[in-house]
């Protein structure tokens, strides 16, 4: 059962990677940018979800309503804006949701940041080397990160799940197994879910439709694309929009998960590199799949760590570790916080264009 | 293109000296003698700016040891890592290891650094230099988390975890003892010998007290922190337990040959002079051949290949030596602090390292040195700013009304103080976008008038310093000896944008004539002197349009000619 467990433990830890990862993917793929930023596009995401709860809850003096307070001074009562504006059950509801409110705000300002990004500083990187694109997005990340940390402050912030999205769910119900056997946190399920519908959707937007195939195209022989008429500029825009606007949302649904914090971005984009880079520099599938796969090994690995279950071999395990010098035994025990990098150096000094990269791609 | 650049180092080296096959020109000894001279007057060039204070000018040494190391590896081959700040931990905490077990004097700490750095360097350059471009940088970065991680988990015991390894009195210290170096004043080996037996006795009365009293008049008690309040309580309470021995205090402070390391200037001046032999070693690192071999490595790896030279070589002993630097640093940081926190292995330190060798001009051996000032400066003093104090100097000089006048009070508010990041990855932006040679190829760029004007700005702002200190009482406000580098900043922003008019007005009446002319304006450079060698008039204007195409990049390596 632990195992199943830590199973879908890695499948959360995973959606984060595969989509912050996806949409690195998706502009190195295109074009040919390697984007430090990345994760700062992630935590502004959380950001969007922060300031859309601070904003419906601006207390505001509601004139009509007035209460004697302990004095027995007539003072006007104060409300959050969403109650002023919907009035109480309304506004009550539209406060309890108020992290869908900020996903569908979060569309429209990843899409403009991302196309604000790919104008005025991406797209005079497309030429230049790999070495200068990770310096000036680097730049551009402790940038974000700084106007981040003015304005919100270097503390971290709670974002309010939804009533329905607290506590946890029985999974092992569902299934069949009795009560409480296998119990997760329902906002974790809800942001697999979610995690799943938009790879989903992005995979069928890029295979199945006119646009994803001229961006696929583009992706092989950009010239080529361009000299047939195409502006596959705009398209490029747009994909780098599109991979701001994955990551923003996955930051807003994973801010009731993990609290908003300035820095978190930069955590996360070193994590979701090594996933592309470990699934193959430009390819969508194997940024996912990596994502998927360190997320589970990580998991699986904590398993291992805490010295429970060993997948059944504990006696083989023991064996080992009795063989094997203390210090070394003490170096897999902590096997779980770094089987991350282990994995990647192995796959980078191994085969470097990645697990699923394409033949010449970035192999040197 | 047979063009063959002036700034060739071999071309100047028959008038200069050689040492030991080391070439120096004289002008790399002038440059060195100067510096010198800078580094050893830092803090008093650094009066007006307000930042001479010694724990600032050391940081400011250490970092740019760091800087001018890590420049070897990225700036001389281009290999961008980003896990060198590993090795500035692992630095520290080898230094802290030999200031506990060896001696509290610095000097075996300085050499234990940089050669653990090295030893662990050396396996990680090996597997990580496989790879190239990104890969190189992903992976260095892999190794630099790793290390970091496994401070916390696997070394704890090394590291001390988050709270970091420090001296104390009670560190065994083997070269100190044996020689009876830094014990407490006026006594002998043998006293202090039996006041550490005593007290050890003591320590296991304590502890067989400790397995039979969990608890004392029905409270628990933190044995941990007994002070002789609680020892007399529990005498009274009639527990067998003696006063504690007299403890004879020994010193925990590092110290140079009988000088502690927190003392007025002392701390600077090692870290000046180490810098100074930094600053001569990558001098003499540049000039060398292996220095040529590494700037081929960055101009033309596959080149080297077909010549049967091996480039990894060259670039593994880059990396093993600009990580030695980086533990010198951390070896530097500790002797002068006696505290190795993790901290210092975190990833975004490796980024300010980084930060530092754009700012200042990678490639160049003083540019570095000159961004870890800007950094550092910025990050001690900048930031220390009261910028709500500012706001309302601003808000009072202003006679403005309130709605433009609080915007720009405010503005302050974004780039001062908390804000000084903001500010730094801003500069460094518009740096890597506009200027990827750094500050020293901007110097490189200007015209010697410019440079002239810039020196002498420069200096009004000490000449008006010392006039505003010795003549005028502080009459003078602060601001007013910045006035001069003001002037020259708007110059020299200004100047371009009017020359580049002129040009293009220029330009234009060139393509209106025969349009023959317009060939010969090479982009900003303009140090580099075509010699065509003999060729037909057609190829020169060929590598002239190359060049203009290509904007030249002064402190991009001339073609290494070996």
């Amino acid at each position: 059962m632990e195992i199943i467990q830590q199973l879908i433990n890695g499948l959360d830890k995973g959606t984060a990677y595969a989509l912050i990862a996806l949409g690195l993917s998706l502009i190195f793929g295109t074009l040919g940018v390697v984007n430090f930023a990345h994760g700062a596009l992630f935590m502004i995401g959380m950001f969007v979800a922060v300031t859309v709860q601070q904003v419906l809850n601006i207390p505001v003096e509601d004139p009509t309503q007035v209460v004697k307070d302990f004095l027995g001074n007539e003072t006007p009562v104060v409300l959050p804006l969403a109650e002023k504006l919907f009035g109480p059950d309304m506004g009550a509801s539209v406060l309890n949701n108020g992290l869908w409110i900020s996903l569908l705000v979060s569309i429209p300002v990843m899409a403009g940041i991302g196309v604000a990004m790919d104008r005025w500083l991406i797209r005079f990187f497309y030429r230049r080397p790999h070495v200068e694109q990770i310096l000036v997005t680097f730049g551009l990340a402790i940038v974000l990160q700084e106007l981040i940390k003015i304005i919100f402050g270097g503390n971290t912030i709670e974002v309010i799940a939804p009533d329905y999205m607290k506590g946890i769910t029985d999974l092992g119900a569902w299934i069949g197994l009795e009560p409480g056997a296998l119990v997760y946190p329902t906002r974790r399920i809800v942001f697999v879910i979610f995690g799943m519908l938009v790879l989903a959707s992005t995979f069928s937007f890029i295979q199945f439709t006119r646009f994803g195939m001229v961006v696929r195209a583009g992706m092989q022989d950009r010239e080529m694309v361009d000299l047939m008429g195409i502006n596959i500029q705009r398209r490029f825009t747009i994909i780098f929009a599109l991979g701001a606007v994955i990551a923003g949302t996955a930051g807003v649904m994973y801010s009731t998960i993990e609290k908003p914090v300035y820095f978190v971005g930069m955590n996360y984009l070193v994590l979701s590199f090594i996933v592309v880079v470990v699934g193959g520099m430009g390819s969508l599938t194997g940024a996912v799949a990596a994502g998927f796969l360190l997320g589970i090994l990580s998991s699986l690995s904590a398993l291992w760590a805490q010295g429970s279950g060993y997948f059944g071999l504990g006696a083989v395990f023991e064996g080992i570790a009795s063989v094997l010098p203390a210090y070394l035994v003490q170096v897999f025990g902590k096997i779980d916080q770094l089987v991350i990098y282990v994995v990647a150096i192995i796959v980078l000094l191994v085969r470097p264009r990645g697990l699923l990269g394409r033949r010449g791609i970035m192999e040197d | 293109m047979t063009a063959q650049l002036s700034t060739n180092p071999a071309a100047e080296i028959d008038n200069g000296f050689s040492f030991l096959g080391l070439r120096m020109t004289r002008g790399d000894a002038l440059g060195s003698a100067l510096f010198a001279l800078a580094i050893l007057l830092l803090p008093l060039l650094m009066l007006p700016f307000n930042g001479s204070a010694p724990s600032t000018v050391y940081q400011i040494a250490i970092f740019g040891i760091f800087a001018i190391g890590f420049n070897i590896l990225f700036g001389l081959t281009g290999y961008l890592s980003f896990g060198h700040a590993a090795f500035v931990g692992i630095g520290s905490y080898a230094a802290i290891w030999s200031l506990k077990l060896l001696t509290l004097n610095i000097i075996p700490a300085l050499f234990v650094g940089p050669i653990a750095a090295g030893l662990i360097a050396l396996p990680i350059g090996w597997l990580t230099l496989r790879r190239s471009g990104i890969y190189f940088s992903i992976l260095t970065l892999a190794f630099s988390i790793m290390l970091f991680i496994m401070a916390f988990s696997v070394f704890k015991d090394i590291t001390n975890g988050q709270d970091g390894q420090r001296t104390s009195q009670f560190d065994v210290r083997m070269i100190d003892d044996a020689f009876g170096w830094n014990q407490p004043e006026g006594k002998t080996r043998e006293e202090v010998a039996a006041s550490k037996a005593a007290l050890a006795e003591w320590n296991r009365e304590l502890a067989a007290l400790k397995r039979t009293n969990p608890e004392i008049n029905g409270r628990p008690v933190d044995w941990g922190t007994l002070n002789d309040f609680t020892i007399r309580n529990m005498q009274e309470a009639g527990l067998a337990i003696s006063t504690r021995p007299e403890q004879l205090a020994r010193p925990s402070i590092p110290e140079f040959f009988g000088t502690p390391m927190n003392q007025g200037y002392t701390n600077f001046y090692i870290c000046a002079v180490v810098l100074i032999l930094t600053y001569i070693f990558a001098t003499l690192l540049r000039r060398s051949s292996f220095g040529l071999m590494l700037l081929a490595v960055k101009t033309n790896q596959t080149r080297m290949d077909y010549m049967g030279l091996k480039p990894k070589r060259y670039t593994l002993a880059a990396f093993v030596i600009s990580a030695m630097f980086a533990g010198l640093a951390g070896a530097l940081f500790v002797a002068m602090d006696p505290n190795a926190p993790p901290d210092r292995m975190e990833w975004t330190e490796s980024g300010k390292v980084v930060i530092m060798n754009i700012l200042g001009g990678m490639g160049s051996v003083v540019g570095p040195f000159i961004g870890a000032l800007i950094v550092k400066y910025f990050g001690n003093i900048i930031s220390s700013i009261d910028v709500s104090r500012l706001t309302h100097t601003i808000e009072d000089a202003l006679p403005l009304p309130g709605f433009i006048e609080w915007p720009i009070a405010h503005l302050p508010h974004l780039f001062v103080g908390e804000g000084w990041e903001l500010g730094m990855g801003l500069v460094f932006m518009l740096m890597v976008i506009f200027l990827p040679g750094g500050g020293v190829s901007l110097w490189q760029r200007w015209s010697l008038r410019t440079k002239r004007l810039f020196l002498i700005s420069f200096g009004l702002i000490y000449v008006i310093y010392v006039i505003d200190r010795f003549v005028l009482d502080d009459a003078l406000p602060g601001w007013t000896m910045f006035l001069p580098l003001l002037a020259f900043v708007v110059y020299a922003i200004l100047r371009p944008i009017v020359f580049w008019r002129a040009r293009q007005a220029e330009k234009r009446a060139g393509q209106d004539g025969s349009g023959s002319g317009s060939g010969g304006t090479t982009g900003g450079g303009g140090k580099a002197q075509i010699t065509p060698a003999g060729g037909p008039a057609s190829d020169a204007s060929a590598a002239a349009a190359a060049l203009t195409r290509k904007p030249t990049d002064p402190s991009a390596p001339a073609p290494a000619s070996a």
